[in-house]
């Protein structure tokens, strides 16, 4: 190599005319370049190499240019010479970041552009300098001189770093990238380039890499214009991989897709191109920690491929259905063989084979007199062998008797183009019978006990079963009423028992406190007629008093009287009583003091009326009473 | 022997003719109970003797006479299931196991039979949408299950209300809280209860038929709209003469004749 990559040229040099330099190859790239600039700052890296200073003629040149910027370019124009053709060009972006190096996390963005120079004279011929303007600056490369020999006399092509084998391309370590991106290559492999119409074209789809592929996104598929596709093989998370031969040199293979393709029409179709937007390769040796290897993101297109299909011969005989393509095999038969009217037998049509089962129409039952036959049933089932398409369609008729004999499907043929031996085939039908019984006549073996097929899978009779009289559910059951009736009923009659007891003591201490004060009063009355009127007359006060507390719930005694109306009439009391319970009091209080002429059975009578007109009362349950 | 004589009645004469008549009678009467109807268990197991031997119609006519008689068991169904399933009767296999799974919803073989006797309908009925959680678990929940859930809850409630009532204040709190859980439980299980009382009231029916054509009207001369095959489960909405208005479970109505159907 005779550039001087790395090393970007003094700014602003002055750019020396090209001689002789054909327009053709002249070319603006700028149009690759309309990224985003890299998210850290970075020199601007122009480089120019050669994978080889020598060589003979007819041999090829490969040159790669590598711009590594902030920033897209607004111009880099290939070198333009007269010396060499350009055979093939090609262009790409590659985002890039590494770890580690005292630099922390480094992104690079590269746009590279590959061509294929052929020297068209042997001596020492210079590649022109590349020029490149990032931010209005240019940027330089040195001429590469290679020497061409004569036809035969160059030494052989060495491998591109990376591509040499299974291991990593570039240098283990290294961070450079040596041109190994030209070995990157999505192709479509076709197993044939010639089909008549319907017969299965396996397209795969190969990603050729010289570096270990990590991960593939970004896929966009074909579009099949003019096939009918089934699916054979998608890798989801990781890709197969073979090791190819190509060129002599080993290449990692992987496999991105591959898909069984029917022409549905003659003529020349393409198989378009497949587009993988972000492949992720390994660079360098693979980190102990995966998530940390270095990786570079690029991005490949294949080329669209063609197909030449055949149409079928036009001797297609009766009764050929169009789709009916592919090397078949064709069972029909009727389980069961004996029934009795009315009951159901089945006709199975079975067409397998190598073909595109979803577009076969096999034979179909014709109405049978006598019978009623119902809708058929389709079902499907497709499986890979070996890349090709082979798949089972079954057709299933159920018919119903409706009168005893013997029904017969009568022999026949069904055609079909088999594309291996290029020319239709009819696949027979054999001759089938259905013994029609009448309904109620022991049938034979086909209906034997046991053997019924649809009872297949039955699970078995119970023996020891329980029985019991059949009955309306638990719910209306005359116990479950009495259930819901009863908790509540009980709940509430013991909460009313206990208010009626509640109220029972409340009567009880009422007469209780009458009681007492009635036995006072005879007390009372005993020491008047023994002349001691003081005793006599505070045994009545206290009568009175003792009454009064029983229904106030506290000591009546030390209340004014106008507290004690008060709390007497809210407690229940009647007005009448409250001034027949005061009148009473005024006449203690006359006896106590000084009313000397009062007599005491005055007193006592007033307070028996006092008592009784209290007893009378709606007494009002009083906190804290009795 | 005189006129006179011949005429004369002897005086036990009627009783010698009446007693062969009683002790005929008596005969006849032992023979009676002597030939009483055998236990239903002992009946129940000889149709599944008749089923293990092959004869399928015997076992069928067995199970249906004691289910006539008012014997039930989610076992009778199903094995009168199994039965007519194998004479080839799927519509009324159908209806037994179904009527096995409203009294036991946990019964494995009858679900499992129904199963299978449903992958055979000729009919697959499109676009029926999943019923809601509750009506699922309506339907799983024995009736007995769900009475003596509602049962217990109940008294439960009851219980410790009453117990609360009499407890010391310083238990008001936990047992407010018990009663609370209960009185919870009283309305979940009440729920499912008149779920299933709801269920109940709802009648469904099977197709017996092999094909039975379905109409939009009551009228027979009306033509079909379509076609229901044997197996196939529909929602009775409405009975009128010999015509049933019917829903499929995707809400696609339509008249049947009453003879194609078998209410479960």
């Amino acid at each position: 190599m005779i550039g001087e990559p790395g090393r970007p040229p003094p700014a602003r040099r002055p750019v020396p005319a090209a001689r002789r330099l054909p327009r053709a190859v002249a070319g603006v790239v700028g149009i690759l370049l309309s990224t985003s600039a890299l998210s850290s700052p970075a020199e601007v890296s122009l480089k120019a190499t050669v994978d080889r200073t020598e060589v003979a003629q007819g041999e090829v040149v490969t040159l790669e240019v590598r711009l590594e910027s902030p920033e897209p370019p607004t111009r880099l124009d290939l070198p333009a010479t007269s010396d060499f053709q350009v055979e093939a060009q090609e262009q790409s972006q590659e985002h890039a970041f590494t770890l580690g190096g005292g630099g922390g996390v480094l992104f690079r963005e590269a746009y590279v552009v590959t061509a294929r120079l052929r020297p068209l004279r042997a001596g020492a011929l210079a590649i022109p300098s590349v020029r490149a303007v990032v931010r209005g600056r240019e940027y330089i490369t040195q001429p590469i001189v290679v020497k061409v020999g004569a036809a035969g006399t160059g030494p052989r092509a060495a491998p591109p770093p990376g591509a040499g084998g299974p291991a990593p391309g570039p240098q283990a370590g290294s961070r450079a990238y040596r041109g190994w991106e030209k070995d990157l290559v999505l192709e479509v492999e076709l197993d044939r380039k010639e089909a008549y119409l319907g017969e299965q074209v396996t397209a795969s789809f190969w990603l050729l890499s010289p570096l270990e592929l990590l991960q593939c996104e970004g896929v966009t598929t074909p579009r099949y214009d003019g096939f009918w596709q089934e699916e054979l093989e998608t890798p989801r998370t990781r890709f197969p991989l073979e090791i190819r031969n190509v060129n002599g040199i080993p290449t990692r293979t992987y496999l991105v897709q591959r898909v069984a393709l029917f022409p549905t029409r003659a003529g020349e179709l393409t198989v378009d191109s497949m587009e993988l937007s972000r492949i992720t390769l390994r660079v360098g040796r693979p980190s102990p920690l995966g998530a940390f290897d270095d990786a570079v993101t690029l991005s490949r297109k294949s080329a669209p491929v063609l197909v030449k299909v055949r149409p079928l011969p036009p001797d297609a005989p009766p009764g050929y259905e169009p789709g009916n393509v592919g090397t078949l095999k064709l069972d029909v038969s009727i389980a069961p063989s004996q029934v009795q009217v009315g009951e159901p037998f089945t006709v199975r049509v079975q067409v397998s084979g190598n073909g595109n089962v979803r577009t076969l129409s096999p034979p179909r039952v014709s109405p049978l007199p006598g019978t009623r036959t119902f809708p058929p049933v389709t079902r499907d089932a497709t499986e890979r062998r070996n890349n090709r398409l082979f798949g089972t369609r079954i057709i299933e008729t159920v018919v119903v008797p409706e009168q005893p004999g013997e029904l017969v499907l009568p022999r026949s043929g069904w055609p079909y183009f088999d594309p291996q031996v290029g020319r239709y085939q009819l696949a027979p039908t054999p001759e089938l019978r259905v013994n029609v019984i009448p309904a109620g006549a022991a049938t034979g073996p086909g209906t034997a006990p046991g053997t019924n097929v649809l009872t297949a899978g039955l699970r078995p009779i119970r023996s020891g079963a329980i029985l019991s009289r059949r009955g309306p559910p638990a719910w209306q059951e005359p116990w479950f009423l009495a259930l819901l009736v009863l908790p509540p009923l009980a709940f509430f009659s013991a909460a009313a028992a206990d208010r009626l007891r509640q109220k029972a003591q409340g009567a009880r201490a009422l007469r209780g406190g009458a009681r007492t004060a009635r036995r006072r009063l005879r007390l009372a009355r005993r020491r008047f007629s023994h002349g001691d009127a003081t005793a006599a007359v505070a045994e009545v006060e206290q009568a009175l008093s003792a009454y009064a507390s029983d229904r106030l719930g506290h000591v009546a005694a030390g209340l004014t009287r106008d507290s004690l109306a008060e709390e007497l009439l809210r407690a229940g009391a009647h007005p009448p009583a409250v001034r027949a319970l005061f009148g009473a009091l005024d006449l203690i209080d006359a006896a106590r003091y000084g009313a000397g002429d009062l007599h005491g059975e005055e007193v006592l009578t007033a307070a028996e009326r006092a008592l009784d007109a209290l007893e009378e009362a709606d007494w009002q349950a009083v906190e804290g009473g009795k | 022997m005189s006129a006179a004589a011949s005429g004369r009645r002897r005086p036990f004469g009627g009783a010698l003719v009446l007693f062969p008549v009683l002790a005929a009678l008596s005969l006849a009467l032992f023979g009676a109970a002597r030939a009483a109807p055998e236990p239903p268990a002992a009946r129940f197991e000889a149709a599944n003797r008749a089923y293990l031997s092959g004869d399928f119609e015997g076992a069928a006519r067995g199970y249906a006479e004691l289910l006539g008689e008012g014997w039930e068991s989610a076992p009778l169904h199903v094995n009168l299931g199994n039965a007519l399933f194998r004479m080839g009767k799927r519509g009324l296999a159908t209806a037994s196991y179904s009527r096995a799974l409203r009294i036991d919803p946990g019964d494995a073989d009858a679900r499992a039979n129904l199963e299978l006797a449903r992958a055979q309908n000729v009919d697959q009925v499109v676009g029926v949408e999943a019923r809601p959680f509750f009506l699922r678990a309506v339907e799983r929940v024995p009736n007995r299950a769900a009475t003596a859930a509602f049962a217990l809850a109940w008294l439960c409630l009851w219980g410790t209300l009453a117990f609360r009532r009499y407890a010391p204040s310083a238990a008001h709190g936990p047992l407010g809280a018990v009663a609370f859980a209960a009185a919870l439980s009283v309305v979940a299980s009440g729920a499912l209860l008149a779920g299933k009382a709801a269920a109940r009231g709802a009648t469904t029916a099977v197709v017996v038929a092999v094909a039975a054509p379905v109409r939009e009207g009551p009228e027979s001369a009306l033509r079909p709209a379509f076609e229901l095959h044997e197996g196939t489960e529909v929602l009775v909405l409405e009975i009128r003469g010999g015509a049933v208005h019917v829903r499929l479970g995707n809400g696609l109505e339509g008249w049947l004749s009453a003879g194609d159907l078998e209410p479960v």
